[in-house]
């Protein structure tokens, strides 16, 4: 019998708090670790010096972190409760904005090395192991932008993702490009969706040279050629002043990013018998990341005509002790309720 | 001969004091197992894996009888005192000869059946009894059990003493149910690979002896190197079985040993060493007898691959318990008593030395030869410094990557914690990487690289069992044939000693995590502790816990879980559990304490 991940919760072993049930740890790419949940057995209105808003949350395999997070306020009724990624800390919320993109004086800047430096020196427990960017993403710094859009910017322009993982270090990362696990075939199945589709980015920018606004238009020519053209409209004026050339490239970036690649209708669900190692490993389900490469065995891939398809996980939801894990794709395209109202929640916090 | 009993808490449910439960729509429930269905590959049926058990309902009728309604009332409420509670059910069986089964009641629930015929014309009132029990029923005594941790006389025992080296035929027979040739070729006469077996899916035992006259002197373990050789071999147990002969037995029966231990051989690559206890009553031995059974299953186990069987490397008389490095590095196999899975208290002890950082794994043992350290199969490295008290007996610089190679048949698959004890040399921080892959012949195998980055900090100059990666492992299966690579580097700004290296199959094991090295090395009540107890969670407390304290006997234990990092919950089945314990102290005692476990009626304590 595998052994059980454990909980820490500000400093206390969970189970030395009480007895808790359903422990689900969700990661997400980009993002990295996004939440954990579970539930506890303890009396209504219960309190203990661990269990509060902000308590550091760690979810350990032997001495190992997994997931590393911050407990959001518990419901002390229920005692359902939820933790939110280190990532998260960077992004808009429901409770706002955790940090903003400032730099060691307080001013704003588009810096990002600067702007983590700063917040980590406001107590943002992240690390910098190596430079995310260190070239300003905009020009101007009249307005106050999160800490998480400026990455998300700078990672749409390079064509990567960032997220932060268990060791608390923030990432700036492209796709991989050769799986890590393989599944059987028979044992999932994709549906293609063309919702977010685009084969041709219009990017809409202020030039530099002379202070006018231009449009930079490229194009997935082989998306194009086989599934049509649509045009998918990027607003670059926010940039302040910039060349021709960065914003063919941010363009470029997005196509790359999989614009101009269907998305998927579904998530799959599969066991540690259905997925291996390249090496022909069965899987333990808690070694499985967002962000990893899996190739679905028995589909067959239209696009690069091969007899398999090779997806980046954009979830991973394991509830610990379960035999099977939800991988989510990279490319989903909401069609669930909940998932919609997630994205336009989501949408409308950028905004 | 003696009466049955049946006692619930204090009330004897068969005895004389008005309580009489009746058996004859009674049950003793079962444990309840946790099936977990998955689906099979491209085929019909599905895969049924049995997680584990959930609690029993025990259901008794009890017939109270009295002089008057008064008292049966009295009796109502004596029994219902011991309902509804955590409780104990014993039962010691009519005949006599079994011993009592206690059932650990969680809750229970009382019903009466009302009869006023049988009230008014017998005095009687009727119950029904419903018990909630955990899942197995358990010994009334609890079993202690002493790993073979402790070198005799310690701390320098006498030098093995070696019996055969396996090179030679010399001494040795062999005795099998299979004819010697087969299909007109003759079983090996290679005296290493004491012949085999060769049948598909049949089962097949062999005997290997060993003759000779030899004394046992002030020795007390057997140690033997061996090997389970061919493809697709097995052997239905994790070792071969040993039985001694002397002058007194020499043509009957046998003393049989236990084993006590069993680690990948320090000397002998790719064999496992296994370690026998030697009964104190053998002075001189005739003849060792090595029994296994063996089958091959598998698609290319075909009949004539007549070369399966043991290779036997090595046999010698030893009073040195199986250790990594130093003493302070042991490996044993703790004999759990009992049919079923039980809960326990395991106690990692030393008379005059603190423990330090401990780090205690127990896992189900296949016979592979795997432990965790892996300082014996360090193959290169930067500068090796010789340091009798690092855990390992030595030391490497980081400066230069350390690259350790061992066989894939000593890694189980699964999913590896690997943790190191290391020393940050200078700075605040260091990144250590793995680097891990499998060979076949020397060359990496494709799609078999992995790689895993840890960042690491600590207090400059202190020694910490920390952990430094988690993968899957071997990266590739290759069978027994290949070479699991390791190489371990630091990525820096600080630099970086690297005492040991261990591989904690999270698959197939636990591993608590002490770090209390910041306590010092003097034992100390309240702070530096010689004795640390590992708790698994019982019904009635949930929840692993680990105490620390000086006296063995608990009076100053104090709850250490605020340097425990890892609290895995550990899982004692029968027959037996492998344990490794590395630790500051030399030769440190292991003990295992618990209540021996059974499906519903215990057994023997001591037969079992």
């Amino acid at each position: 019998m595998r052994a059980p991940l454990m909980v820490k919760v500000g400093g206390y072993w969970l189970h030395q708090i009480g007895s808790y049930s359903d422990l689900t740890i969700t990661d997400r790419w980009p993002g990295g670790n996004f939440e954990a949940s579970w539930t506890m057995e303890l009396p209504v209105g219960y309190t203990h010096p661990a269990l509060h808003n902000d308590a550091p949350v760690q979810v350990l395999d032997g001495a190992f972190g997994v997931w590393t997070g911050r407990l959001t306020e518990p419901n002390r009724s229920t005692w359902e409760c939820v933790a939110a990624g280190l990532s998260r800390q960077a992004s808009s919320g429901s409770s706002g904005i955790a940090y903003m993109a400032l730099d060691g004086s307080g001013n704003s800047t588009n810096v990002p090395d600067t702007a983590i430096d700063a917040a980590i020196a406001r107590g943002l427990p992240w690390v910098r192991r190596a430079s995310f960017s260190s070239t300003a993403y905009a020009a101007s710094t009249d307005s106050l932008s999160s800490l998480g859009d400026l990455l998300d910017g700078v990672a749409d322009e390079q064509g990567k993702r960032w997220a932060v993982w268990a060791d608390g270090a923030v990432i700036l990362a492209a796709d991989p490009t050769t799986p890590s696990w393989h599944l059987t075939p028979g044992a999932a199945d994709l549906g293609y969706a063309d919702d977010e589709y685009a084969s041709t980015i219009v990017g809409r920018y202020l030039r530099s040279s002379d202070l006018t606004y231009q449009t930079v238009i490229v194009t997935d020519a082989d998306a194009e050629a086989n599934r049509g053209h649509r045009e998918y409209p990027v607003d670059l004026t926010p940039l302040g002043p910039t060349t021709s050339t960065r914003a063919t490239s941010i363009a470029n970036s997005i196509l790359a990013k999989g614009k101009s690649r269907l998305g998927w209708t579904n998530g799959i669900e599969a066991g540690s018998w259905d997925i291996t190692t390249p090496g022909g490993i069965p899987a333990d389900l808690t070694l499985i990341n967002a962000g990893d490469m899996i190739r679905l065995h028995g589909i067959w891939d239209e696009r690069l005509s091969v007899p398999y398809l090779d997806v980046v996980i954009g979830e991973r939801q394991y509830q610990v002790g379960e035999q099977t894990v939800q991988l989510t794709p990279v490319d989903y395209q909401a069609r669930t309720l909940a998932s919609v109202v997630e994205d336009a929640l989501a949408k409308a916090a950028k905004r | 001969m003696s009466a049955a009993q049946l006692i619930l808490g204090s009330v004897d449910l068969l005895g004389m004091d008005g309580y009489e439960a009746l058996g004859d729509d009674g049950s003793w429930g079962s444990p309840q197992p946790i099936d977990v269905t998955l689906q099979s590959l491209l085929q019909d049926g599905s895969v049924v894996v049995t997680q584990g058990y959930d609690n029993r309902e025990v259901s008794l009728r009890v017939r109270l009888t009295g002089s008057d309604s008064a008292e049966l009332a009295s009796l109502e409420s004596t029994l219902f005192a011991e309902v509804g509670k955590r409780n104990t059910l014993t039962y010691v069986p009519p005949d006599g000869w079994g011993p009592a089964s206690v059932f650990e009641v969680v809750t229970s629930r009382l019903e009466h059946t009302l009869d006023d015929v049988a009230e008014v014309m017998s005095c009687e009132r009727t119950y029904g009894l419903t018990l909630v029990c955990e899942p197995f029923a358990r010994s009334a005594d609890q079993f202690t059990v002493v790993g073979a941790t402790v070198s005799d006389p310690a701390p320098t025992p006498p030098p093995p003493t070696t019996i055969t080296d396996g090179v030679s035929g010399t001494n040795w027979t062999v005795h099998t149910a299979k004819p010697t040739t087969y299909g007109g070729v003759a079983f090996s006469t290679n005296p290493i690979l004491q012949l085999g077996y060769n049948k598909r899916d049949v089962k097949t035992t062999h005997v290997y002896e060993y003759t000779a006259t030899f004394s046992v002197g002030q020795q007390k373990y057997l140690a033997i190197d061996w090997d389970m050789r061919g493809e697709y071999a097995s052997m239905s147990d994790i070792s071969p079985a040993v039985m001694l002969n002397n002058a007194a037995n020499s043509t009957t029966g046998g003393t049989s040993l236990l084993r006590v231990g069993q680690m990948a051989s320090p000397t002998n690559p790719g064999y496992t060493r296994t370690l026998w206890a030697i009964p104190s009553s053998i002075a001189t031995v005739t003849r060792i007898r090595i029994t296994s059974t063996m089958q091959a299953y598998g698609p290319d186990a075909t009949w004539n691959s007549y070369e399966r069987g043991i290779a036997v490397r090595l046999i010698q008389l030893t009073s040195q318990p199986l250790s990594s490095g130093t003493a302070r590095q042991k490996t044993m196999t703790i004999t759990v008593p009992g049919s079923a899975p039980t809960v326990g208290s395991l106690q990692v002890s030393h008379s005059t030395t603190a423990l330090g950082d401990l780090l205690a794994y127990s896992w189900a043992d296949s016979g592979c030869g795997y432990t965790p350290p892996m300082r014996g199969f360090r193959v290169s490295g930067g500068t090796l410094t010789v340091d009798s008290s690092a855990y390992s007996g030595a030391y490497d610089s980081l400066g230069a990557p350390v690259t350790y190679e061992r066989s894939t048949q000593q890694v189980p698959m699964g999913l590896y914690v690997i943790y190191a004890r290391l020393r940050l040399d200078n700075g605040a921080s260091a990144t250590v990487q793995i680097d891990a892959s499998t060979l076949i012949g020397g060359n990496q195998l494709p799609g078999s690289a992995v790689t895993s980055k840890q960042l690491i900090s600590g207090t400059i100059g202190a020694w910490k069992i920390v952990p430094i990666g988690r993968m899957m492992l071997p990266t590739v299966d290759a069978g027994s044939n290949g070479t699991l690579r390791l190489v371990v580097s630091n990525g820096g700004p600080s630099a970086l000693s690297l005492d040991e290296i261990y591989l904690c199959n999270a698959t197939i094991g636990r591993a608590t995590v002490v770090n209390a090295g910041t306590l010092g090395t003097t034992p100390t009540p309240g702070a530096a502790p010689s004795t640390i107890w590992i708790n698994s969670p019982t019904t009635d407390s949930p929840r692993p816990s680990v105490t620390a304290g000086v006296a063995t006997d608990g009076s100053d234990a104090y709850n250490i879980e605020s340097l425990v990092s890892s609290s895995q919950p550990h899982r004692w089945e029968p027959p037996s559990v492998s344990v490794f314990t590395a630790c500051n102290a030399l030769d440190a005692t292991t003990t295992l304490t618990g209540y021996p476990r059974w499906h519903t009626h215990a057994a023997d304590d001591q037969a079992a």
